[in-house]
């Protein structure tokens, strides 16, 4: 024996239903002969749809349609001019701002500033932070140097404009072989005061990278009274 | 109900009849500047696309507007329909952009117009009295059953319902998830059908 279906469910399936798919053979269909409360409902859901349907595809445009292809070209051209004209006017503010900005840019940065580099310099006689005492006050000022005493190695790491960078490692080179010929005792390793210093790739070590207690610039380090 | 085609139905009071080419020849031929190609292209999808207008607008003379619109959107990027792509599809879309466009800019001028006199006139081709009536009736009975129904969910209903469209090919159409088409309907139905279904005897009880 089957559930027979009541009201309140024929109607919970009634307000979703998609009313073409209420064939005879469905559950509502089957209440509704039997109920006339339903039937009425479902009668009227259907026609009010139907009747809707009906309404807006018997109403016709108000306008010809070769008027509105006429329209539609004519406002289409009318549309390309003005996008033409605005083109034309954010041109030539472009080209008035051009000139502007690139004098505005010129003037704040110096050239090759924007060219910043990465190289790490290795000393063999002089520590880091006895080169970074010596060389201090002479180093281009743009120029960060850090130590990176964590990892025991005798290198400085520059970064700033490129020409302040190899201006920075030929001093630091100069220095440290200097004292590699005063002291060679000491620095047996030490290359001739001439021979240039070896400088590892510039992505080596990044500055970032430098433990905070490390002082960042030369001219913050603390000088011996 | 009509069936669910993008069919070529020529506008009767017309005065280009369509020739018997497919519509994306039309749309290529408008595209190299084939002024006739256009028109007849107009006067075949002109109806279609004001009975998609007429769910955007509020009466038939705003779907007009933006049928206007739509075509001269569809004008302007006639090079940009891909032969082969679905005409429907892309058609929708423009429609649906002009309708967006269009109800923007007369939510902006009704805050800006202080009066009913800085709106502008609309023009009226229909000067048959009955035929406006006809448009007017036609308004009521859009407002009353579709009244308070969010825009997304009056579309879905009426391509789904009205138009007899599947819920996957309004999900292509209006680019969205086929199970929100089907939630978004089935949402619209019960609003449009609550006031029938409240006429029920036992209906005070369901609601218990």
């Amino acid at each position: 024996m089957t559930h027979a279906m009541t009201c309140a469910e024929c109607l919970s399936l009634v307000a979703t239903a998609d009313m073409t798919e209420l064939t005879a053979a469905t559950a509502v269909t089957e209440h509704c002969r039997g109920c006339a409360d339903c039937a009425s409902v479902v009668d009227e859901v259907a026609e009010e749809t139907r009747r809707l349907a009906d309404a807006l595809d018997g109403t016709l445009p108000g306008v010809p349609s070769h008027v509105v292809a006429l329209r539609a070209i004519a406002g289409a051209a009318r549309g390309r001019r003005r996008t033409g004209r605005r083109r034309i006017a954010l041109g030539a503010v472009a080209l008035t701002a051009a000139p502007l900005l690139a004098a505005f840019v010129l003037r704040v940065l110096p050239v090759g500033a924007t060219s910043v580099a990465v190289r790490t310099v290795e000393l063999h006689c002089l520590a880091p932070e006895q080169a970074l005492e010596l060389a201090g006050p002479s180093l281009p000022p743009r120029v960060q140097v850090t130590t990176r005493p964590a990892l025991h190695l005798p290198v400085l790491t520059l970064r700033g404009p490129r020409p302040d960078i190899a201006a920075a490692e030929q001093l630091l080179t100069q220095l440290d072989a200097r004292w590699s010929a005063e002291r060679s005792a000491h620095c047996a390793s030490a290359p001739a005061p001439d021979a240039p210093a070896t400088s590892a790739p510039a992505t080596s070590a990044p500055a970032t990278n430098a433990p905070a207690s490390v002082p960042a610039r030369v001219r913050a380090l603390p000088r011996e009274p | 109900m009509a069936p669910p085609t993008l069919a070529m139905r020529p506008d009767p009071e017309s005065a280009v009849a369509p020739p018997d080419v497919a519509p994306w020849e039309l749309v290529a031929r408008a595209a190299a500047g084939d002024t006739p190609a256009f028109t007849a292209l107009v006067a075949a999808l002109h109806p279609t696309v004001h009975r998609w207008a007429l769910v955007f607008a509020a009466d038939p003379d705003e779907a007009d507007d933006i049928v206007q619109d739509a075509f001269v959107q569809m004008y302007r990027h006639l090079a940009r329909y891909q032969r082969g792509a679905p005409l429907e599809a892309w058609l929708y879309r423009i429609v649906r952009r002009a309708a967006g466009q269009r109800r923007r800019a007369t939510h902006r001028r009704r805050r800006l117009a202080a009066s009913a006199r800085a709106r502008p006139e609309r023009d009226v081709y229909v000067t048959d009295p009955g035929a406006r009536v006809d448009r007017q009736w036609v308004s009521a009975r859009i407002r009353a059953f579709f009244g308070d129904l969010p825009a997304r969910q009056r579309e879905i209903f009426d391509l789904v319902d009205l138009q007899g469209f599947e819920p996957s090919e309004v999900a292509r159409m209006i680019g969205m998830n086929a199970a929100t088409v089907r939630t978004n309907l089935f949402k619209a139905r019960a609003a449009v059908r609550a006031h029938l279904i409240a006429r029920h005897p036992g209906a005070a009880e369901l609601t218990r």
